[in-house]
């Protein structure tokens, strides 16, 4: 069976180069196909389900983190595969006017997730905090959530997938912010530093953008 | 002649507990391997690892374990759809 074209995001064609300094699955030399204004970050690879594995999803997100170093990204979902460039390029002109208005969304932004944590010893934690730890859990989300948001866009909240999670909050933010993003963390850790706090980024903006395309071709 | 209206009547009572049975098996089964859930251990003991609460063999040994009933729990659900869509035809 010949490769199809294996899709990792969609970028502006403006200063989109022809072939990038990567690999993607199944070890193909990573490229742009380019359509009007937008270009898809594509490798060829076999037309085959894609699990979500160790292996795939790293090489697909190492992908995506490589072109977002100087391009604003509008990331695709792992394993979609493309049977060929004609099929993917039509499957662009459906949703073009969709596909620009979500870069435009999302130009020039990355997000950042911060997630705060509860220690493991849960005892000494509660010895520390001179509240219960619900309040406590209270007061230091919505502290860090009114500091953060003044310098984000918009702000999605993730889900609690730990009794240890205090909070899990992703940020759409200007590149430009993100320095004084950082700086705020920074303050907000020393103060709440019974918490840990997991701050991670910059990524796509996965949890700001929802597109879902359904190739009948593909 | 007997045996056909024998056949007709038995699946006439036969088939709505059979397809209870399978929807007994069927929530047995979720209970047992409830999506959701193991997909946040998933994600529980990635964060462990890189609290540095796990060592990369503990992650590891973890992570394959959860993939394993992860695979299970998403077969169960595909089978739930089957049974009802099986027995509507």
């Amino acid at each position: 069976m010949a490769d199809g074209e294996y899709v990792y995001c969609i970028i502006n064609r403006k200063g989109a180069p022809n072939h990038l300094d990567i690999t993607g699955i199944k070890g193909g030399p990573v490229y742009c196909i380019h359509y009007a204004e937008i270009s898809a970050v594509v490798s060829k690879a076999p037309m085959i389900e894609y699990k979500a594995t160790e292996e795939n999803t790293t090489i697909h997100r190492d992908v995506n983190q490589y072109v977002l170093k100087n391009y604003t990204v509008l990331p695709v979902a792992l394993g979609m595969v493309f049977k060929n460039r004609g099929v993917l390029i039509n499957t662009m002109r459906r949703v073009y006017g969709l596909l620009r208005r979500s870069l435009r969304l999302v130009d020039n932004k990355i997000e950042l997730g911060v997630k705060a944590i509860l220690p493991k010893n849960k005892e000494e934690f509660e010895g520390n905090i001179e509240k219960s730890v619900g309040e406590f859990r209270k007061i230091c989300e919505e502290e860090y959530l009114k500091e953060l948001r003044e310098l984000s866009v918009e702000t999605k909240e993730g889900k609690l997938f730990s009794e240890r999670l205090a909070f899990n909050y992703s940020f759409l933010v200007e590149r430009e912010k993100i320095p004084l993003f950082t700086e705020k963390i920074t303050t907000l850790e020393e103060k709440y530093n019974q918490l840990l706090t997991k701050y991670t980024g910059p990524w796509p903006p996965y949890n700001f953008v929802d597109i879902k395309i359904i190739s009948r071709g593909r | 002649m007997v045996l056909i209206v024998d056949d007709l009547l038995s699946n006439l009572f036969v088939a709505p507990w059979v397809f209870l049975f399978k929807q007994l098996h069927q929530y047995a089964l979720s209970e047992m391997y409830p999506l959701e859930k193991i997909e946040s251990a998933i994600k529980e003991n990635r964060m462990e690892y890189e609290l540095g609460e796990l060592s990369q063999g503990e992650y590891e040994e973890g992570e394959k374990i959860l993939n394993e009933k992860l695979q299970i729990a998403r077969k169960v659900k595909e089978m739930g759809a089957g049974v009802t869509a099986q027995y509507l035809h």
